[in-house]
């Protein structure tokens, strides 16, 4: 999901993230956060810090603001090459890897899965090369990552979700599984201890992104199939994941416009339809579950413009073989930036990029968060161009995940034509920026 | 106010002097009490505030030895297996002492050793886990993130050396934000960088972040040089069932040599080694409110006889038996609570200053860093104020009684009362003597129990006490009833005046006994343990020169001599030879905390021990042929009743594992203890934290002070002069880390802390004795005056008031020479009870009784100093008194 703003949102998250740090440090609880998002002072410090600055202290003194030199930026097309790029691209600030799903039961139960790995860079690479060769503690890292998990289950009503934080150790490969070598002498009874590197990280091949006990990873030598496993206090998932198209390269060849100027990009793909089957378990009840995910991949550098107040993200998968991925871009005078963009993949893989213009989208009902934030609830969604109506549900209302920084991020319904003919459908929409203060804003 | 209660207060208004001296001595007493209850309250709390500030809503904790264990004991914990998920509130910890050097510090107190600071390592995250707010002591809702701006994040993150400090600390060590902070790691040195300074929300927090550098957890293990390793584990584990399930599941995690514990364990280890110090001391404040408690007797029965025509004539005109009962008792309960709410403030003021003195001394011989604040805890202030009323009821009681008994016609006569006194002092001699009896047999029965111990200790105190005023009466009766030369007639009078009085002189000769004798048991308990501690020293110090880093503070890891160092030293000339001392601390739930130490083994160093079970051969032999036999020191063994032959489990890296006990040496070195391994066996159990202490034996023709100069200043030969220039490249960049002291030094030292360690007790004993004074005092002074009209008549028919000075000192005299010589036999053997019974079971040390001479002179001139003294307030007032007028007034 998501992304099509990236840098706002991650960097509000990691943001939040670091406030609820320091707030800590300061000895202040985490219940205030969980009631409010991070207030507007702090989170402003900390995003100021994240956005002007390379960080660690040879960059503070460099005056650089908005565009870092040090990190890469998204500002023309590039060859993309798999399976390499399934994996980190560390000479950028952010990147990500968000697999969302639809899952069935035999006898019809409906679940919502999400899975995120957000990755977020401390300092430039390189920049911290000496920091690390001074004292080799494996703590001495330049990357933290956040990860969040959400089940939702349609007839419970019931949507439960977990966040997590940890940084990578200085190496970025992650060795494995969690093999690691046993550090502690003769000890025959306990397995071997997992490294620290084992706690959150990306590796190249075979492919593994984890953070925790939490991971995607492939299960062979290839890419594909994945096997999807994290658990929490009383939820946990186990799916095989079989990529079923080949990768869509978002935006312009995989380079995703978000703004007028150059380098306001990501680089951007999805795989569009994964087929997926697998257990979920629920209290202690084994549930075995099929379905669609999707899976998004993003990575970027640098920022969304500041009259951003946040985006409605949607990623419909129909029953006709058919993706529809459309993000709209919200304004804080209310207004749709004209940057908002989508695509549409045909059941044999191929695709076409959407324009704002091209989608009409039309808020029918609202849903009011326990504090009191509105969101959008049902949508009508038309392609004229395809003659496509689609009425999207979500299975849901409450699918909002209160974490460091809140956002709705929920399965959904859909039905509707298609040429005239009813179609049916399912997918996952995010919507951030409705909670005060606004996500997006600087 | 009642009739009675108005004549009540009409008396005690027309004597000032009595009543003043009864309120200074429960105010006093109550003051000691309080004082060192505050004291010990504030030492205990810092330490629980110094756990707390890291502990938060802690519940466990997972721990190895005192050197670490490995980083990827959090991992496993996080990842789980297969059939446990991971353990998610749990939060890293790596921290440990440093020492901020005296150039950059400027308080008094710290110039010498340099600020210390505890360098505390946390993984912001995992704090975010843990739901944790750093100072612990205050909740999630408190405080505001208004400071959270200041927080550089990244710099704290990715700086190396970057830390944050509260305003007070950084204001202290006077650095601003961005400032570089020059420490003292073990022998090393490093930087920090302030990136942040934080303002605590609350007192509280402000008292947990005092003195600590919070830093990143990479940079905790670069600073402290521990790649890889952890200090501990930190966890929020639910309660009941769940929790120990979840308990179960973690251990199962757990490599051997790292253990999970209740967080609460750790201070309670703490509370635990420092109790018998502190029951010690509250023992001695309780004494001082004893004396106290004489005072308030001699001031009630003082104020009854004085009365009892009063109360004749009021029980006469129909007042009932208990309402006189309760106007004494009531009275005595005014006394009681304003003398204790004097006693309170007097007592916060000393309590103040006490604390100090108990925070030193906790230092010294608990080797742990608490830098306390002083807190009035109210529950001390009404502990205080019970105590002093408590005291002042009881003792009141007797004359209570007495006054309730006063028939309504008749007035006893004095001599009448005398008689019963005598009667009374007879019942009392028997009471006192059962109580010793009594004494003596706890003491006997109770080997192990320290309270039970003390308690024994009290009876054999007070059943002496209350043998003093029968002796005294029939020794100075004994004495004045014949011609003596030497005494001349004022010596035969003043003896039988204080025989005659026997109601009043008996309890302050008592008293004044308790005291003087408690004080030369004190000090021949000192001196005794003084000696014997010099003698240790001189035995154990057999090396030339002792290096060591500079700072003696408690420090997990880091105290240690870089191996560079230890390199340099050995191949230093004139070096011909060094042993080295390894130490760690090993923590095993349900244990006392154990400190063990691994020694180089061979035959020269063995022979310096002086072993109190097995001998040099055998130990020898166990030692060298078995690897899990160890040399105990006496307290180790005496805490966990070992003895030769004995088995005892520690957690090793290689697990829990059973070692025997090869000999049992005497040792002043600590009051827990250790257990001493040869290196080989230290090194296969506990791995190799560095060496802690090195003891350097030169060749004879080798001049020391210039191998000082060498050692310290990291050159690798000496100089030709005595003073290196450290300049050289060869240096190992210790210079001025290491510190290399003479065995003369060191004993000096040692002795030194000894002394500070016992300044405390000194000050309580002379606070003892300050009540007992003023006992004297008070009861001299009632003597004196309800002898008004008898020195009248005397000074009528002619007394001049020089010789009614010299009868007046006469008797004072006597009662402090009765009071000398009663505490010289009982001090003797109080000395003999504390450094065999009281000392053994509160820290587990043998001694030897030294009996010098000194105290008991000391107490003597005390005894008779104190009493003179006392005697010549009224004798000044009664010289001054118009013969005339005093009988007039009668």
């Amino acid at each position: 999901m998501t992304m099509r703003t990236p840098r706002g949102f991650i960097l509000r998250l990691v943001a939040g993230g670091s406030a609820v740090v320091a707030l800590t440090l300061l000895a202040i609880g985490l219940e205030r956060h969980a009631s409010r998002p991070a207030k507007a002072p702090s989170e402003l410090e900390i995003s100021s810090v994240l956005g002007s600055s390379t960080g660690g202290a040879a960059a503070r003194e460099s005056d650089v603001t908005g565009s870092d030199p040090h990190y890469l930026r998204a500002e023309l097309p590039r060859a993309f090459e798999f399976p390499a790029d399934h994996a980190a691209h560390e000479g950028f600030r952010t990147e990500w890897w968000y697999v969302t799903g639809n899952l069935f039961a035999r006898d019809g139960r409906a679940f919502g899965v999400q899975l995120t790995f957000f990755r977020n860079a401390l300092v430039p690479p390189g920049a911290m090369g000496a920091a690390e060769a001074a004292g080799g503690s494996m703590w001495r890292s330049s990357h933290v990552w956040m990860a969040h998990f959400a089940v939702g289950d349609e007839r419970r009503g019931r949507f439960r979700f977990a966040e997590r934080f940890a940084r990578e150790g200085a190496d970025a490969a992650l060795s494995g599984a969690s093999g690691g070598s046993g550090g502690l002498a003769g000890l025959p009874a306990v397995p071997a201890l997992p490294t620290l590197r084992g706690l959150a990280g990306v590796a190249p091949a075979p492919f593994r992104v984890a953070l925790e006990d939490w991971s995607l990873s492939s299960v062979g030598q290839d890419f594909a199939p994945l096997r999807l496993s994290a658990r929490d206090a009383g939820f946990a998932v186990d799916l095989t994941l079989d990529s079923m198209k080949p990768p869509v390269l978002q935006g312009d060849r995989g380079l995703s416009q978000k703004g007028p100027e150059p380098g306001n990009a990501s680089y951007y793909y999805s795989l569009t339809r994964l087929a997926t089957r697998g257990t979920l378990m629920l209290d202690g009840e084994a549930i075995s579950v099929s379905g669609d995910s999707w899976l998004d991949r993003e990575w970027s550098t640098s920022a969304l413009g500041s009259d951003l107040s946040g985006w409605d993200w949607f990623a419909l998968q129909l029953d006709d073989g058919r993706e529809i991925m459309f993000y709209r871009l919200r304004r804080k005078d209310g207004n749709e930036n004209p940057w908002s963009r989508g695509s549409i993949v045909a059941a044999d893989g191929s695709s076409h990029a959407l324009l704002g213009t091209d989608v009409a989208l039309r808020v029918v009902s609202t849903w009011t968060n326990p504090a009191g934030a509105v969101y959008p609830a049902r949508w009508h969604l038309s392609l004229p161009a395809e003659e496509l109506e689609l009425e999207i549900r979500p299975r849901l209302p409450d699918q909002e995940l209160a974490v460091t920084v809140r956002y709705w991020e929920g399965a959904v319904a859909v039905t509707g034509s298609s040429r005239g003919t009813a179609i049916g459908g399912h997918g996952f929409v995010e919507m951030t920026g409705y909670v005060a203060p606004s996500p997006a804003t600087r | 106010m009642s009739l009675l209660g108005r004549a009540g207060r009409r008396y005690h208004l027309r004597h000032p002097a009595q009543f003043g001296l009864a309120l200074a001595g429960i105010a006093l007493g109550v003051a000691v009490v309080v004082a060192i209850d505050l004291a010990n309250e504030s030492a205990t709390r810092s330490f629980a505030v110094a756990t707390d500030a890291t502990a938060g809503r802690v519940t466990d904790q997972i721990a190895g030895d005192s050197n670490g264990f490995d980083e990827a004991v959090f991992a496993r914990l996080r990842l789980g297996t297969a059939s446990a998920p991971g353990v998610r509130a749990s939060a890293p910890v790596v921290e440990d002492v440093v020492v901020v050097p005296p150039a950059q510090s400027g308080a008094p107190a710290d110039r010498e050793h340099g600020r210390i600071l505890r360098l505390l390592g946390v993984d912001p995250w995992s704090e975010v886990a843990l739901r944790r707010s750093l100072g612990g002591a205050f909740g999630g809702s408190a405080g505001t993130n208004a400071a959270a701006g200041g927080i550089d994040l990244l710099r704290f993150l990715t700086l190396p050396g970057a830390v944050l400090l509260d305003r007070a600390t950084a204001k202290e060590l006077g650095v601003a934000l961005d400032g570089r902070i020059g420490i003292q790691v073990g022998g090393r040195r490093a930087e920090l960088r302030l990136v942040g300074i934080l303002d605590p929300p609350d007192a509280a927090a402000k008292e947990a972040l005092r003195r600590v550098a919070l830093v990143d957890i990479a940079t905790a293990q670069e600073i402290l040089e521990l790649p890889g390793k952890l200090t501990r584990i930190d966890l929020t584990l639910p309660e009941g069932e769940k929790g120990e399930e979840l308990r179960r599941d973690i251990r199962a995690l757990l490599p051997p040599g790292v253990r999970l514990s209740r967080a609460s364990s750790r201070p309670a280890a703490l509370e635990q080694m420092t109790r018998a110090f502190r029951f010690n001391l509250r023992a001695l404040s309780l004494l001082a409110l004893l004396c106290g408690t004489f005072l308030i007797y001699n001031t009630m029965t003082f104020s009854v006889v004085q009365r009892r025509e009063l109360f004749g004539r009021l029980r006469a005109i129909g007042v009932r038996r208990g309402e006189i009962l309760s106007l004494v008792l009531s009275e005595a309960a005014v006394l009681g609570l304003v003398g204790s709410v004097l006693g309170l403030v007097v007592g916060v003021v000393l309590g103040r200053g006490l604390m100090t003195l108990v925070l030193q001394t906790i230092r010294d011989l608990y080797f742990t860093l608490a830098a306390g604040s002083f807190a009035i805890s109210p529950l001390s202030l009404a502990k205080g104020v019970a105590l002093g009323v408590g005291a002042a009821l009881t003792a009141a009681l007797p004359a209570a009684l007495e006054a309730a008994r006063t028939a309504p016609r008749t007035t006893l006569l004095r001599s009448e009362l005398e008689s019963g006194a005598r009667d009374l002092a007879r019942k009392a001699a028997r009471l006192g003597l059962m109580a010793a009896v009594a004494g003596a047999i706890v003491l006997a029965l109770a080997t192990r129990s320290l309270p039970l111990s003390l308690g024994g200790f009290f009876l054999v105190l007070v059943g002496y006490s209350l043998v003093v005023p029968l002796v005294l009466a029939r020794g100075l009766r004994w004495i004045g009833s014949r011609p003596r030369r030497g005494i001349g007639l004022f010596g035969r009078m003043g003896a039988r005046a204080v025989a005659a009085s026997i109601s009043r002189t008996g309890i302050a000769v008592a008293a004044l006994t308790l005291a003087v004798a408690v004080s030369i048991g004190i000090a021949l308990m000192i001196g005794s343990f003084r000696r014997t501690v010099e003698i240790w020293l001189d035995g154990a110090l057999q090396g030339d020169l002792y290096v060591s880093t500079p700072t003696q503070i408690p420090s997990r890891a880091n105290l240690h001599i870089p191996p560079q160092a230890v390199e340099r030293i050995r191949s230093l000339p004139g070096v011909q030879r060094i042993n080295t001392l390894r130490m760690t601390l090993v923590e095993s739930p349900g244990q006392l905390p154990a400190r063990v130490v691994g020694i180089d083994l061979d035959r020269q160093s063995l022979a310096a021990f002086h072993f109190k079970e097995g001998d040099f051969a055998a130990v020898w032999k166990e030692l060298s042929e078995t690897d899990d036999a160890a040399i105990l020191t006496e307290p180790f063994a005496y805490r966990r009743e070992l003895h030769r032959g004995d088995h005892f489990e520690l957690d090793t890296h290689l697990g829990r594992k059973s070692f025997r006990v090869a000999g049992v040496n005497y040792d002043y070195g600590s009051d827990q203890g250790v257990a001493m391994l040869p290196v080989e066996s230290f090194r296969k159990y506990f791995g190799d934290p560095g060496v802690a202490v090195l003891a350097v034996f030169a060749t004879p023709q080798a001049d020391l002070l210039a191998l000082k100069a060498a050692i310290e200043s990291g050159d690798p030969v000496p100089p030709a002069g005595t003073h290196a220039t450290g300049a050289s490249d060869a240096t190992d960049a210790t210079e001025g880390l290491l510190l290399a002291q003479s065995s003369r030094a060191l004993k000096q030292m040692s002795v030194e802390i000894f002394d500070r360690t016992f300044r405390i007790t000194g000050v309580l004993r002379l606070l003892a004795i300050a009540v007992a004074f003023l006992g004297i005092l008070a009861a001299l002074a009632a003597v004196e005056l309800e002898r008004g009209r008898e020195f009248a008549v005397m000074r009528a028919q002619g007394l001049t008031r020089r010789q009614l000075l010299r009868l007046i000192a006469a008797e004072t005299g006597w009662m402090g020479l009765a009071a000398g010589l009663f505490a010289l036999p009982l001090g003797a053997l109080l000395a003999a009870l504390m450094v065999h019974v009281i000392n053994r079971r509160s820290f587990g040390w043998s001694m030897d009784l030294l009996l010098t001479p000194r105290p008991f002179i000391e107490a003597m001139a005390l005894a008779l100093g104190a009493a003179l003294l006392a005697g010549l307030i009224p004798a000044w007032r009664l010289g001054r008194t118009d013969p005339a007028l005093a009988l007039k007034l009668e």
